[in-house]
């Protein structure tokens, strides 16, 4: 099954862009008042939000060979995103980001800020209180956001297949379905299709045990 | 730390303090009915919330006075809060460590060396409460803020803690303890705030 | 009570009477379709529903039971056998080789063996897309296509093809002649050498489950008038 291989060769560089990024944007969003929360709240919200076809297309603007970054990309770096796995994982990254930067902001909501207010009252630093105390409670509830994000990362289809396109360093699992019940290869799109339903099967149990911590 | 001088004044939802005493090196006693502002003005003088009014100084520096504001880790407190705010996933070692290298020492202080690696959970209510209250301890602040931290405890034990309050007293450090215990009250106070309805009244004697 | 029956059935007959023509179409022939429409429309007293896509993708869907009543593809199409007749063929196309206007992709027909190593030229997926695999046929033809094949990026359409090379995200693409003229930031690097010209055509299918307003619309397509709009678009009007 190579559409998996190239599934996790694209959702991996992603997710480990994603989880610590969208883990601190949600310990700011749980934290931070004011104006600059609410444009970062807003922004985090537009992926969620759009249609992930419209997302790939914006990336496709941004990022895409003359757009203003990816022109920029290819000229200093030689890099071009369209039709290259890490076109696709910059695709998956933009729609699993809002997801996890949500999802952990709750996770943060939750530590009890009592438990805080001991730590920094008796004299502990900012970043001593996050690591001693406000991590590590949180930090079930992060798992339970990383594997979300995992699962939006998994099976996303519209931003990927818009901006990085079809091809066989981007045809992931979910693209792969696609494509074999268009060509009439049932057999191929079915057995792809039940196999992603066992792994979101599993992710889900995995979210649950996390959740329940 | 030669003196604490707090002329407090906050509104939280309906309730409305102004609180106005000057605490020395010693234990001073917070002594009053419930919800009268005790626990507020403790959590003023940690820094945990911000003052509406007034201001709260320490010798010549200024911790809160509705523009400066020192941060409560800056301001070399000890604070044992009235629910102990212990932390679920360490264990009673654990607490301590961070604040000072001699955790074990500490703990035989108040009696808990034989539950060192115990997490909260698994430590009875008074247990919690000396954790609580060697937190505080730790690092031999200048400032003790201590709310009601002996509830849990029978006589015995009460009077032990209540031996180690007044050695940090000795020590040079100011003590806020807040109690509704007349008895402990008496046997620990040196000065006395007399609150009632978020007001208070200093006095010499109960 | 039966009068109380009688408002839903003559609504439901209404509509029945009022049911559109469901034409599906190669997305190349998407604008001389639309100036076709008010002529189809006028004529048959029927609204018609255009549905344009790769011609395999709406061949499978039609195969597998999509009610169009017609379907005019970019090429033959095998699945639709005992589906659909073949009324007639609308028109023919050729292929042509395109590049982004002003680019400074130097390439043509005989010299696409020998692009460098990052060279990305777009070609329709196979085999839904018959320009794809009209563009595949030229290239073996040509006997460059195992040297070109890796350098090669696919379109879910032909009109996706064109658009990644007018995005510059391909340095050229196969497309046909008619499709040059949709994107002015597109231009052309020649059509395709007569010794490898595929036999583009677009025949007509009619559903053998169509209405007798689906043949009637079928017929009109295959007409002179419409020919002529099709022409006017710059399809021809018979094998080059």
């Amino acid at each position: 099954m190579s559409a998996f291989a190239v599934s996790l060769r694209v959702i991996l560089p992603a997710l480990a862009l994603v989880a610590p990024l969208g883990a601190a944007l949600g310990f700011f969003l749980s934290r931070a008042r004011g104006a600059l929360r609410a444009v970062v709240d807003a922004l985090v919200l537009v992926p969620l939000v759009l249609p992930p076809s419209v997302v790939g297309y914006l990336l496709l603007v941004v990022l895409g060979r003359r757009g203003a970054i990816g022109a920029l990309l290819e000229r200093a770096f030689d890099v071009r995103l369209v039709f290259s796995s890490a076109g696709a994982s910059v695709a998956v990254a933009a729609v699993a980001l809002p997801l996890m930067a949500k999802a952990s902001e709750a996770a943060f909501a939750r530590v009890d800020r009592s438990l805080e207010e001991a730590a920094e009252a008796n004299g502990l630093s900012a970043s001593a209180t996050f690591r001693l105390v406000t991590l590590p409670l949180a930090l079930p509830g992060l798992g339970a956001a990383a594997t979300l994000a995992a699962l939006r990362a998994l099976g996303e289809f519209g931003a990927t297949l818009t901006f990085a396109g079809y091809t066989r360093s981007t045809a992931t699992a979910p693209l792969e379905v696609y494509f074999a019940m268009q060509q009439g290869d049932d057999g191929r799109a079915l057995g792809l299709s039940l196999a992603l339903v066992a792994v979101s099967t599993i992710a889900a149990f995995v979210f649950h045990a996390w959740s329940r911590r | 730390m030669s003196e604490l001088r707090v002329d407090a004044r906050a509104r939280i939802e309906a309730f409305e303090l102004d609180a106005r005493f000057t605490a020395r090196p010693g234990v001073t006693v917070l002594f009053g009915p419930t919800a009268s502002g005790k626990t507020l003005t403790l959590r003023l003088v940690a820094g945990v919330e911000r003052l509406a009014g007034g201001s709260i100084r320490s010798g010549e520096r200024v911790l809160d006075d509705g523009t400066a504001f020192v941060p409560p880790r800056d301001r070399g407190v000890g604070w044992a809060p009235q629910d102990g705010a212990l932390w679920p996933h360490r264990t009673a070692r654990e607490h301590l460590t961070p604040f000072t290298p001699d955790a074990i020492a500490l703990l035989a202080r108040v009696g808990l060396s034989d539950r060192a690696d115990r997490k909260p959970t698994r430590l009875s209510g008074g247990e919690r409460q000396r954790l609580a209250f060697a937190r505080a301890l730790a690092r031999s602040p200048a400032l003790l803020l201590l709310d009601e931290p002996f509830s849990a405890l029978d006589d015995a034990t009460r009077r032990q803690m209540g031996e180690l309050v007044r050695a940090e007293a000795a020590r040079g450090a100011i003590v806020l303890f807040v109690t509704h215990d007349r008895e402990e009250a008496t046997r620990l106070g040196d000065a006395f705030v007399l609150f009632e309805s978020g007001r208070t009244r200093e006095a010499p004697a109960l | 009570m039966t009068v109380r029956w009688v408002l839903p059935i003559v609504l439901v007959a209404a509509c029945k009477h009022a049911r559109p023509v469901t034409v599906g179409a190669a997305i190349s022939l998407k604008e001389s379709m639309d100036d076709l429409a008010p002529r189809l429309e006028k004529t048959s007293g029927r609204r018609v529903d255009f549905a344009f896509g790769a011609s395999g993708d709406l061949a499978s869907q039609m195969a597998r039971g999509a009610p169009f009543d017609v379907l005019v593809a970019a090429g033959e199409e095998p699945r639709l056998a005992g589906v659909a007749d073949d009324a007639c063929t609308l028109a023919w196309n050729t292929l042509a080789l395109v590049r982004r206007r002003g680019s400074a992709a130097d390439v043509t027909w005989t010299t696409l063996a020998r692009v460098p190593a990052g060279f990305r030229l777009a070609v329709g997926l196979v085999p839904q897309v018959p320009a794809g695999v009209y563009a595949e046929a030229a290239l073996t033809k040509l006997g460059e296509w195992d040297a070109v094949a890796p350098r090669v990026v696919r379109g879910a359409n032909v009109r996706a093809v064109l658009d990644l090379v007018a995005r510059g995200e391909a340095d050229a693409g196969i497309v046909y002649a008619t499709d040059v003229r949709i994107r002015p930031d597109v231009e052309s690097l020649g059509d395709v050498p007569a010794a490898a010209r595929p036999d583009v055509h677009y025949p007509v299918y009619v559903a053998k489950s169509a209405t007798a307003d689906g043949r009637a619309l079928a017929k009109l397509l295959c007409d002179d008038a419409s020919r002529r709009v099709l022409a006017s678009h710059g399809f021809l009007d018979r094998a080059p």
